[in-house]
């Protein structure tokens, strides 16, 4: 019990004293491009959960959890295959070497030709940059499983099939998740800039707008929400992680940290 | 401790405005081309920031500096350029800015947001005869559209919501006996709609030279000259300044307005000479350079073109309440 306050205490420790100057700062100085907290709130709830929320925050939640959603199913198994089968890693590192260098939000362009002005478009950006942190940390894991553990499994009779299951997947599950962790912001990021260009609706396509529309609390209320969905993705996939890595050791050691 | 923290907090501001206004300090700067080497005029020469964004406004106002109309005016201009007024509203309010260049919807709905901001000077205005000298209406190769009223029910692009695009294009098809709310609209950069119109992803947009040469060459069209339709062409673009700076230092004030009064007339009757200056200035090729058309450049401000946006951005809901122009036009 005091262990968990003694955590909340650090948690929200900074959060807090960032509150407390910025309402002091408010309270003696006015400064147009930064409000009072209290009027952020006000536009906040009023914003995003009365006028925005089936329009523009569900659609950006939707596009974000489908993007890392394909994302973490594509980057793992390709991962897994690329890892597994050296032959398959030989052929494809330099074309993934390649592609991975080329920041994606150079291909809005192309995917808007390809795909056009639609969600696909927009998914398809969140996954060209968050496969690639999953991919790599997913060959990484693979392919540094200590080689006696692979032939012990050989040796005890494991089908290719029940080695990936029993072997290859638990142990490279660290680095998977690793790169999974990796993946939430790049998406979110991701996410953002897709909404940004030829988009009718969207968290970031309004929090540009508000910007443009010189709406300051408004486009601080946007960055405020997408702080809090990060903040709840981090949380979401801490709770996930704890349950699917309970056995490694090493991640309870940096809980006691 | 609290000033310390003040003064930190105010670097640090200070510094990222000017990181997000992508200022390069020196690569387009007035007192570097005509300082004469930092002569001794030099240190009388009051330092002025101009914020402009990537146009052929850059190389009008460079022409005015090559000229000496800013020193004649006890001034040294500086041009730093950012991705839109939108975006340098921080520093001009920090002063960090002294001036900017802007479309007038921007000080509008600053001004009706509660920011202290003036419109100082005119800039720019529409050419009525000619529509290839700013922002049109476009579609591509065998459209079914030919009129505002034909973009009911269709997917347009503008350059970004809440601008001159948005509430000219609203009113233009309103004007034509159309339903504005019933046009979809995309913020899609003027690079991009050629590519978009041809796959089909918009039936139309909003095009700026030069890709509006280049969609026509690719058998597109205007459709909507729209801000002369929607009466706007008046004042398309103006100078901005701070409410703290036309209060503290109207004499600078003045003489910005007076030397760029002379640079827009100068640039206005010489537009070989900006076209000469557009390779340096921005890149433009010279070819591009050589077929590029100007809007007007004039530092008269038309009041009336003023009080059209303020009506416009109000009926279409850019803002609550109308602007109010009083506060908002500086006066002497």
């Amino acid at each position: 019990m005091i262990s968990t306050l003694k955590r909340a205490g650090y948690f929200l420790g900074l959060p807090l004293i960032l509150l407390a100057a910025w309402i002091g700062y408010t309270s003696v100085q006015t400064n147009f491009f930064i409000p009072e907290p209290a009027v952020l709130a006000d536009r906040f709830f009023h914003i995003w959960f009365s006028e925005r929320l089936m329009s523009d925050v569900l659609p950006s939640i939707g596009r974000l959890l489908a993007g890392l959603g394909l994302s973490i199913v594509a980057g793992v198994t390709i991962g897994v295959i690329i890892g597994y089968v050296r032959w398959i890693r030989w052929l494809f590192e330099p074309l993934f070497e390649f592609i991975r260098a080329v920041p994606s939000t150079i291909l809005i362009p192309v995917l808007l030709l390809l795909i056009g002005i639609n969600d696909a478009m927009k998914i398809t950006l969140i996954v060209c940059s968050c496969i690639w942190p999953i991919l790599l940390n997913t060959v990484a894991g693979v392919t540094s499983i200590d080689e006696v553990l692979q032939n012990t499994a050989k040796v005890i009779g494991l089908k290719k099939l029940d080695r990936m299951r029993y072997l290859v997947l638990p142990a490279a599950s660290p680095q998977i998740m690793a790169g999974i962790r990796q993946s939430l912001a790049v998406a979110l990021i991701l996410m953002v800039v897709s909404e940004m260009f030829a988009s009718t609706d969207g968290i970031g396509h309004w929090t540009i707008n508000f910007q443009n529309r010189v709406a300051i609390p408004e486009m601080w209320s946007g960055i405020l929400l997408l702080g809090i969905i990060g903040v709840v993705l981090s949380v979401v996939f801490h709770w996930i992680q704890k349950r699917i890595l309970a056995w490694y050791e090493g991640l309870k050691e940096n809980e006691n940290d | 401790m609290t000033t310390r923290t003040l003064r930190l907090l105010g670097s640090g501001a200070l510094a990222a405005a000017l990181t997000l206004t992508g200022c390069a300090s020196g690569s387009i700067s007035g007192g570097a081309d005509t300082g004469a080497g930092g002569s001794a005029s030099d240190s009388e020469l009051r330092d002025v920031k101009i914020g402009l964004f990537p146009s052929s406004a850059v190389a009008a106002i460079q022409l005015g500096v090559n000229k000496g109309y800013f020193e004649e005016e006890g001034l040294n201009l500086e041009m730093l350029l950012g991705q839109g007024s939108a975006a340098q509203l921080p520093s001009l309010s920090s002063g960090s800015l002294d001036f900017m260049l802007s479309s007038p919807t921007t000080p509008l709905v600053a001004t009706a947001q509660g920011l202290d901001l003036k419109i100082v000077s005119g800039y720019a205005s529409n050419r009525p005869e000619m529509v290839e000298d700013s922002v049109a209406v476009m579609v591509g190769p065998n459209s079914d559209i030919h009129r505002a009223k034909d973009l009911e029910g269709k997917t347009v692009s503008i350059n970004a919501l809440g601008s001159i695009g948005d509430i000219g294009i609203r009113e233009a098809v309103e004007l034509d006996g159309g339903d504005p709310d019933k046009v979809t609209f995309v913020q899609l950069g003027f690079n991009e709609v050629g590519a978009q119109l041809e796959s089909g992803q918009i039936q139309a947009g909003m095009v700026g030279p030069p890709f509006m040469q280049q969609i026509t060459a690719d058998g597109g069209a205007v459709i909507s000259d729209f801000i002369q339709e929607a009466g706007l062409g008046g004042a398309e673009l103006v100078i901005a300044s701070s409410g703290a700076l036309v209060e503290q230092d109207p004499e600078v004030v003045e003489s910005f307005i007076s030397a760029l009064d002379k640079t827009l007339s100068y640039a206005e009757e010489h537009q070989d000479e900006v076209r000469d200056l557009l390779p340096e200035v921005l890149g433009t090729s010279p070819e591009m350079a050589a077929k590029t058309d100007f809007i007007a450049w004039n530092a008269h401000l038309d009041v009336d073109a003023l009080k059209q946006f303020a009506d416009l951005m109000t009926k279409h809901g850019i803002v609550e309440t109308r602007p109010d122009l009083d506060a908002t036009v500086w006066s002497k």
